[in-house]
């Protein structure tokens, strides 16, 4: 019986069909994909070896409430800080260059997004004072990602946030400027999807946002050009975060609406983003935690964020 | 038999290509989770993001042993064993090392300006990061095999502090204000000496 079964095992082994079904099956499964390649029509057009540069302006308005006090409240004098920060508007202008550093094997890109030419302002009791965000100056966040906008991983977060800087202006225009394209040019009443979003911002913290958007077409501006789209988009943002430091035990969860549009430009499948508006609307509750997990401290912000991208030009070289 | 065999054959050929499905799914999804080390963002030698890491700097260093243990070689004949000696530096943006003091130890006051020549020569990677202040201990060996340097496994750097990354503040707030959310929110405030300093500032 076991000779009978070798003999057979090697004779299917040998015949050509086989050989060549197996070969097939070992090439398509073996072959690496991205989870939205599959019959996607629709994907972005990355300038290698050069420079591609976006002007950005974004703005944003915090207000601040402190919603459970802390006990270790009560021997310090934290009110006159809460006036000051009880609304908060800050507006940053600049550039946004982008390089491509990387092909990877499996066809995703790593590029290299970088903030220079900052200028803003920062309003929160007395009149808008000028400021050059110098915290943010020249920094850059890496993403490998997926010609759909997929962001597969990015790294250099810890250089962008933190008390002070401003990097959550800067985070806006940095994600926005690889929003997840729709699979195909949405036409009627569109199409939905969903995706998560990683902001890996230290080993300690665990940052991740759902995106629920819907895309439908909207009417591309005049002077585009023939090969010009627009795509508008609105959906809800739902937020969890924790982070583990030992200094900073704290949690965040966040429910969000956005809406914005993308204009895009190509022939091809392969599209140009060349310019991106929108609009989100956050409710966040960020809640301190004791060594023993009770709560201590809870603040509420409500954000309202604007922004908007568009290309100013690509050069050669890097 | 015949009709036997044909099903014993089909069978075969079905649970093959079973087994290769299960294997190629999991190699699919390998090289799909992100492929090799070396496809890392920040991998050391390798990186696609435009910071220094401590590895990348004691990369580096280590590539300069010979040379840091020709300055021993050449200033240290007939001294004693040196002791503690280190240097210290900060990479500018340009990865340039400026700001470099050397600690000698017991040896020989000659061998500061050697092992500052060394450093002075080390390249590193332009970064977009802030200045990266760096020090790196030489370890100098002699026993029965000879003399050398040891490549010092650790490179010792500021780390980058992030200060109340959920918590979204004005640009430019002062560091007391920062501190005292701190010690509002968080179990722990900051050391009584980081407070010193902040308050300097």
């Amino acid at each position: 019986m076991r000779r009978l079964l070798l003999r057979s095992a090697t004779r299917s082994m040998k015949t050509p069909s086989t050989s060549l079904l197996l070969a097939l099956l070992s090439l398509i499964l073996l072959t690496p994909t991205s989870a939205e390649s599959a019959r996607r029509t629709l994907h972005y057009e990355f300038d290698e070896n050069r420079i591609t540069r976006f002007s950005f302006e974004a703005s944003r308005v915090i207000a601040t409430e402190l919603v459970q006090t802390p006990e270790e409240g009560k021997s310090l004098d934290y009110l006159p800080l809460l006036d000051s920060i009880a609304r908060v508007e800050s507006k940053l202008s600049g550039t946004l260059e982008r390089f491509v550093a990387k092909s990877y094997r499996d066809g995703t890109r790593g590029v290299v997004a970088r903030l220079v030419d900052l200028s803003g302002t920062v309003q929160q009791v007395a009149e808008p004072r000028p400021s050059s965000f110098e915290g943010l100056e020249g920094k850059s966040v890496a993403f490998r990602v997926h010609e759909s906008g997929e962001i597969l991983h990015s790294n250099g977060w810890p250089y962008v946030h933190g008390a002070g800087r401003g990097g959550e202006l800067a985070e806006d225009v940095l994600l926005q400027s690889v929003l997840r394209l729709p699979r195909h040019l949405p036409k009627g009443s569109g199409e939905g999807t969903s995706f998560t979003v990683r902001v890996p911002v230290d080993p300690s913290l665990e940052r991740s946002t759902l995106w629920m958007l819907r895309y439908t077409p909207a009417e591309a501006p005049a002077d585009c050009g023939k090969h010009c789209y627009a795509i508008a988009y609105s959906g809800e943002l739902q937020e969890t975060a924790t982070d583990r430091h030992p200094a900073r035990p704290m949690q965040r969860k966040a429910t969000g609406a956005i809406e914005g549009t993308m204009i895009i430009e190509g022939r091809r499948r392969a599209k140009r983003l060349i310019g991106h508006d929108w609009t989100i609307r956050w409710t966040r509750d960020i809640t301190s935690s004791r060594a023993d997990g009770r709560p201590r401290g809870t603040i509420r912000q409500i954000v309202e964020s604007t922004g908007s991208l568009e290309l100013a030009n690509v050069e050669e070289g890097q | 038999m015949r009709t036997a065999f044909g099903l014993q054959d089909c069978a075969q050929r079905l649970a093959l290509a079973g087994v290769l499905l299960f294997v190629g799914l999991g190699a699919g999804e390998a090289r799909a989770a992100g492929g090799l080390a070396t496809d890392a963002l920040d991998f050391p030698g390798e990186p696609t993001d435009r910071y220094l890491t401590p590895s990348e700097v004691r990369t580096v260093l280590h590539a300069a042993t010979e040379e840091f243990y020709t300055c021993f070689r050449t200033k240290l004949r007939g001294a004693e064993a040196p002791g503690e000696v280190a240097v210290t530096f900060v990479i500018d943006r340009a990865g340039k090392p400026t700001s470099i003091q050397t600690e000698v130890g017991r040896a020989p006051a000659e061998l500061g300006p050697c092992l500052l020549k060394v450093v002075e020569g080390l390249v590193f990677d332009d970064h977009d990061g802030e200045p990266m202040p760096v020090s790196y201990p030489l370890v100098y060996q002699v026993d029965t095999k000879g003399a050398r340097v040891l490549p010092y496994p650790i490179v010792f750097t500021k780390p980058h502090a992030v200060r109340l990354p959920l918590l979204e503040l004005p640009e430019g707030i002062s560091p007391g204000a920062t501190r005292l959310l701190e010690l509002l929110l968080t179990a722990d405030g900051e050391k009584p000496e980081v407070k010193e300093k902040e308050d300097h500032e």
